[in-house]
């Protein structure tokens, strides 16, 4: 009763800031589903056509195996496992014995424990975390705390980070949730989001959801993967799942092996292990997944166990977190994927060699778990969202409107045009060189459409068209993108495009085609102010030419052992480096500090060179040009966090 | 009955007439069956698999055709599949008009079948072949107005031409035109762009060892049919194979007739996030070897014609004999691997023989399958260029086989001995089929095919990116067989204890590869180009640095670094004119430009510089006032030069070798 009533007051108090979150369709752009004999037409037909799916999926894509189930109206109405969980025995993968590694769509349960303590009063939504906290604290950076619904929503303003503490490389480098939380508290980059209804300041946090999960520890009193077994495992049945590391023997023995293809060959890879349990640990079978599903789609119950109040489940999948109207936005934890001018909820889910998703369609009651345990190629992360939209346009189809790009749009197209960065990633220590990874590219095309594409994936690029002011719809499909502004009215971040999270615009001293530059051209510089010096050595009479050259020359000497043994470094160890930054890369950042004092003194030869008249107006130049690409390599040094050591 | 004991009989004496005539020619045509190898070849499951309905295979091809057409970004496709005499399914996936959102409808869009095209040429040849006016071991100079030269001792032979072994090289040119005025009467074309021949035409059709693909050859056939039956090639095909089958939006004509026209499907390219719309393909010029256009509703048609071994609703377009002499193995490079049949080429997927053609146009990518021995056919066809080369065919055929006709592959271990052997198959290799003696040589530049041993003593055999790779597992001396599939390769001839060829690499018959000597390496020319650009621009800067002290210079220098100096500007200067028009060549469709002409103008006039470097090069020794590292680094650019020049020859670039 008392649990009821909390409930009840739960959703009353948070219905108010999020009753006007919705999401808004345009007439006339945004898809029409098609209502008439939609649904699906029976498990048999089901399965063919997921053979379908899958047998092009395993043949032209090298993947090794995958495993699916489809739920419906409270029972599995659909599993099956395809290719093979071990290759070299020829184990196929069997959907209900197989366990795969579904990786952040682990979130999915600790979200869902953390929902279940706010039922019982021990947790607050909108608590700060800190009060939770009994053996570290978040700092205080800013004013607002963070809280839970922050984390939930991947909006506390955490940034980005991982090397050598998210993952280990075996057992014996495992490391204790709370030790790794404790230990590695990232800072905080933005104030945490107070108001949901918009919003261009989401990173996904891998940190915050394991934070999370500490919280359930702590606030229970027993360990996370415990807490899971006892309150969400046990009443759904789910006997063969679990957030173990080491894995139970019996269920271990029934583990996929994750494949690469490597040499025209899959090649079997060892197990991936984790630290931050709650953030991705799960290893579970689609028949269990299932299980997950259908509770979370009868808004808590199965089979009579129920693990959520029915608000409470409620208010988890409804859309709490809109950065803008017209995009997909985030519930409690789950995100939405619109397709079809249908909702989805759900969470994907990535570890090296796995990749899964968990879609539901609360309104058919309708759940799809799929995971595959290979990365063959580039498109690893694109499948799933074929697979989906296979599934959407067969059994939940819509009429997609053409939309004619409208014939001004050119000039309104170049303030879109330019680079985007995810805001997940490291703004303060040395990962922060992984942050163009997913950057994106969005030019604009003579037909008036925009074209967005991944720096890294130029076939994945996608074709939009002016629909409203700042929203754009893909050319042949339902998905919307849209464009914040700042309060200057220029473009600042793109979202939409990957799940909830904006993306900032770069300016140009942000964009890897500035760095490449600097880097490229100081290294040009280097070269010829090493050759400069060993050319005049003898010929400079005059101790002042001859210091300044040494010095340029040193300088460049010492920034281009910086760039080599550091790359160097990161690309043998590459394979490794979630481990931990290798050694030689930590030896190499000595010498940016190195160089500082000596840059320093470069800049001094240069200012003074010009009072010299045994220099020449070109020799002049050269050396003031070199002066500066030193500074301005080691000012892009700085800009990655390269200056000293910044590990997280 | 009479009149089939009649066929019978005068099939018989023609066929016994063929092989009387062969034996005594010398032509070995006695085929060898394919065999299989215990172990390793896949073992069929009959029984095993989905029953082929209709229903379950709409269903499965609904979700291959879902994901495929969405990520390998295809605008649309069209299949047929026909089973015991009747069309069991024909669906139209996607979009014949993508911006129009027209769908492709099976029995309405017209697609380019491309190659596949081929076998309606064949099947024609064969009725003539039937109808004793054409034998199919006679010299084809026998039935064609202009000659092919005499060469290699012997001619070529009707069945070489539809063996694919008539030993000519290939060439591109001149087929693809943007304009209909521009398209010629197949003699005349023909005649004025005949291939050279390149190897002697095969005689050994049980164990020669090259075989390469000729759009000549299948077009020359055409025009065999078009003498010897006195009626204009596309006619010949409506009347005496559409006509009977009832093929009524079938045609070879180009530009299409006015009713079929509104019907074709347009040909697409996918390019930064969206389809661009390409205009008809025109290649008339060889009709016979691929310009038709069709529906997968009439395909259906014609597989089902041939999967009965001529009839189809009681029309005849081949007596039964001529059709199972044509569905026969009658090319067997290697017992283990496929061979060919007569047209047709032989595919194996789960231990099934199928008798197969495909078809590329530059837009459209097609296939026919036919399983004889199950009475099931397959016609596919797409209508976009790939992004990447993906098998997109081959891997709906996998899909198909593995459902309803599945097999055990047996796994394979590669050999632990199998170092000591590697030796005789690494190293590169260029398929066979491309030109020889002109121009369009230069295209092997960019590419061979690389077998190259891994680790896990398999070998990898690669396309330098054009076709997927994968590893290739010994399972008998000279056969491979696919790390974890059923694709065969062998290896044949002997050098120095090295095999000289490679048979099947693409899993085709009709192209081979062959090893490549030392000097033919392009890896070895690509390096000769690139640092003799180099020099060239290093000679160029020495001009321009020493212009002003070599202007008051009276020794030889400066006669020396100008002429250095021109052979480097000439050649670069080719290279580029070369490279533009090469790059806007298809909107000129395909046609030899002035451009080309000036840029190989250029190189001619650069031999003399070549050599005046080499000369200066050998007077240099003397020159005074230059240093020794001077001195060398004008002996490198005069070598170079020379290389250079050496290589261009070699890609048939000095010259106008356009014929």
């Amino acid at each position: 009763m008392k649990l009821a009533a909390f409930a009840i007051g739960l959703v009353a108090s948070t219905a108010a800031s999020s009753a006007s979150l919705e999401y808004a369709t345009i007439p006339g752009a945004s898809a029409e589903p098609i209502t008439e004999n939609a649904g699906l037409r029976g498990a048999e037909e089901l399965e063919h056509f997921i053979d379908g799916v899958m047998a092009a999926h395993l043949q032209a894509q090298h993947i090794t195996g995958a495993t699916i189930s489809v739920v419906k109206d409270g029972k599995l109405y659909f599993e099956k496992g395809y290719g093979f969980a071990d290759l070299s025995k020829r184990t196929p993968v069997d959907a209900e014995k197989t366990l795969f590694e579904p990786a952040s769509i682990s979130k999915l349960f600790t979200w869902t424990a953390v929902m279940q303590l706010v039922e019982q009063g021990k947790l607050r939504l909108d608590g700060d975390v800190n009060d939770y906290l009994t053996d570290f604290k978040i700092p205080s950076t800013f004013d607002q705390p963070v809280t839970i619904k922050n984390l939930m929503t991947h909006t506390a303003g955490f940034e980005d980070g991982g090397v050598g503490y998210d993952d280990a490389p075996d057992e014996a480098h495992l490391q204790p949730l709370a030790k790794v939380l404790k230990e590695h508290v990232p800072h905080r980059i933005w104030a945490p989001t107070t108001d949901f209804s918009h919003g261009d300041h989401s990173a996904y946090s891998n940190y915050g959801a394991a934070l999370a999960g500490h919280i359930v520890a702590t606030l229970s009193g027993m360990p996370y993967e415990e807490y899971i077994e006892k309150n969400i495992f046990a009443p759904l049945r789910m006997t063969s799942s679990t957030f173990r590391q080491p894995l139970p023997k019996d269920l271990f023995d029934r583990l996929s092996i994750g494949y690469s293809y490597e040499n025209f060959a899959p090649k079997a890879q060892k197990f991936e292990w984790m630290n931050t349990g709650p953030a991705g640990n799960l290893s579970s079978t689609a028949t269990d997944m299932a299980k997950f599903m259908i509770a979370h789609l009868n808004n808590g119950e199965l089979d009579g166990a129920r693990i959520l109040q029915e608000n409470t489940a409620k208010l988890m999948h409804s859309r709490v977190f809109s950065p803008d109207p017209h995009v997909n936005g985030s519930g409690l934890g789950f995100y939405e994927s619109w397709i079809n001018g249908r909702r989805i909820i759900g969470h994907g889910g990535d570890l090296a060699y796995f990749h899964s998703d968990l879609w539901l369609l609360p309104d058919e009651n309708v759940g799809v778990f799929v995971s595959y345990n290979s990365s063959a190629s580039s498109t690893a992360f694109s499948q799933r969202d074929d697979l989906i939209q296979a599934f959407m346009d067969r059994y939940f189809p819509a009429r997609i409107p053409v939309v004619k790009p409208p014939d001004d749009f050119a000039k309104r197209a170049e303030q879109y045009a330019g680079r985007y960065r995810v805001r997940r990633h490291s703004y303060t220590t040395a990962e922060k060189i992984a942050a163009p990874q997913l950057d994106m590219i969005v030019t604009p095309t003579e037909q008036n459409t925009l074209v967005v594409k991944l720096a890294l994936a130029d076939e994945l690029a996608d074709q939009y068209v002016e629909i409203a002011p700042d929203v754009f719809r893909r050319l042949d499909h339902s998905q919307t993108i849209a464009f914040i502004r700042d309060e200057k009215g220029n473009v600042s971040d793109l979202v939409g495009y990957l799940q909830f999270h904006p993306a900032y615009k770069l300016r140009w001293y942000q964009t890897s085609a500035w760095h490449l530059f600097v880097l490229g051209f100081a290294t040009l510089c280097f070269v010829v102010a090493i050759v400069s010096w060993l050319r005049n050595r003898k010929r400079d009479l005059d101790p002042a030419s001859r210091r300044a050259r040494g010095l340029a020359a040193l300088v460049g000497l010492i920034d281009l052992a910086f760039l080599v043994t550091a790359l160097a470094g990161i690309a043998i160890a590459l394979d490794n480096l979630a481990y931990g930054w290798p050694m030689t890369f930590k030896v190499a950042l000595a010498l940016p500090l190195i160089a500082i004092p000596l840059t320093l003194l470069v800049v001094w030869a240069a200012l003074r060179m010009w009072g010299n008249s045994a220099w020449t107006f070109y020799g002049k130049l050269q050396y003031t040009v070199i002066a500066a690409m030193s500074v301005a390599f080691l000012v892009t040094l700085n800009f990655f966090n390269l200056i000293g050591y910044h590990f997280g | 009955m009479r009149s089939v004991k009649g066929f019978v009989f005068v099939a018989a004496t023609t066929l016994s007439l063929m092989t009387g005539s062969a034996a005594a020619d010398g032509f070995n045509t006695d085929v060898a069956p394919h065999q299989w190898i215990p172990g390793a070849s896949p073992e069929p499951q009959k029984g095993a698999g989905h029953p082929l309905t209709k229903e379950d295979l709409e269903t499965f091809l609904d979700g291959v055709m879902a994901d495929q057409l969405k990520w390998q970004h295809l605008a649309g496709m069209t299949i047929s599949v026909v089973k015991d005499g009747k069309l069991l399914l024909a669906k139209g996936y996607g979009y014949a008009d993508v911006e129009a959102q027209k769908p492709v409808v099976a029995e309405d869009t017209l697609f380019r079948p491309g190659s596949t095209s081929k076998l309606f040429t064949w099947t024609a040849l064969m009725q003539q072949v039937e109808q004793g006016k054409v034998d199919l071991d006679a010299d084809v100079n026998k039935y064609i107005k202009f000659q092919i030269p005499e060469k290699f001792g012997g001619p070529i032979t009707v069945r070489n031409l539809l063996t694919h072994t008539e030993g000519l090289e290939d060439s591109g040119f001149g087929i693809v035109v943007k304009k209909p005025e521009k398209l010629e009467p197949l003699n005349k074309f023909l005649a004025e762009h005949m291939p050279n021949r390149v190897r002697p035409a095969l005689t050994d059709f049980n164990g020669g060892t090259q075989a390469s693909y000729s759009n000549w050859g299948a077009a020359l056939a055409g025009l065999i049919v078009e003498n010897v039956s006195g009626v204009p090639f596309d006619e010949y095909i409506e009347r005496n194979i559409y006509a009977p089958l009832g093929m009524d939006s079938s045609t070879f004509r180009e530009p299409l007739p006015a009713n079929l026209a509104p019907r074709m499907s347009n040909g697409y390219v996918f390019a930064n996030g969206a389809f661009k719309k390409k205009d008809f393909e025109l290649f008339h010029n060889i009709a016979p070897a691929g310009c038709m256009s069709s529906t997968s509703t009439d395909m259906a048609k014609f597989m089902i014609a041939h999967l009965q071994n001529g009839e189809y609703n009681g029309q005849r377009i081949l007596k039964e004999e001529t059709a199972k002499l044509m569905h026969k193995r009658s090319l067997g490079l290697n017992p283990m691997i496929s061979g060919s049949a007569l047209g047709f080429y032989e595919t194996y997927v789960n231990g099934y023989r199928m008798i197969s053609h495909g078809g590329d146009t530059g837009y459209f990518h097609s296939d026919m399958q036919l399983l004889v021995d199950e009475n099931v056919g397959i016609f596919m066809s797409y209508n976009t260029l790939p992004s990447a080369h993906i098998p997109m065919r081959s891997s709906v055929l996998h899909a198909f086989m593995d459902r309803y006709f599945p097999a055990k592959l047996p796994q394979v271990k590669a050999p632990d001995d199998f170092k000591s052997r590697v030796a005789r198959y690494a190293g590169t290799y260029s398929f066979n089929r491309h030109n020889y003696t002109r121009i369009e040589k230069v295209i092997n530049l960019f590419g061979a095919v690389k077998v190259v041993p891994t680790d896990k003593n398999t070998l990898i055999v690669s396309f330098g990116g054009v076709e997927p790779s994968t590893q290739w597992v010994e399972v008998k001396p000279d056969v491979f067989r696919e790390l974890d599939g059923d694709q065969m390769i062998a290896f044949a001839g002997d050098e120095n204890g090295q095999a000289q060829y490679i048979e099947n690499p693409l899993g085709v018959p009709f192209i081979g590869a062959y090893r490549l000597k030392w000097y033919q390496n392009p890896t070895l020319h690509q390096l000769i180009l690139g640092f003799g650009a180099l020099c060239f621009l290093i000679a160029i800067g020495s001009a321009l640095r020493h212009w002003r002290a070599d202007g008051q210079a009276t020794d030889g220098t400066r006669m020396a670094r100008r002429t250095a100096a021109l052979n480097g500007l000439l050649n670069l200067a080719f290279v580029a004119i070369l490279v533009v028009a090469v790059s806007s060549m298809e909107d000129d469709g395909f046609e030899w430009t002035g451009t080309i002409k000036l840029a190989l103008t250029l190189a001619l006039i650069a031999i003399p510089f070549t050599l005046g470097t080499l000369y200066f090069a050998a007077r240099v020794w003397r020159v005074e006032p230059w240093t020794r590292w001077r001195r060398f680094q004008y002996y490198v650019i005069a070598i170079m030069g020379a290389l250079v020049l050496w290589s261009l020859n070699f890609w048939n670039l000095i010259g106008y070798k356009f014929t």
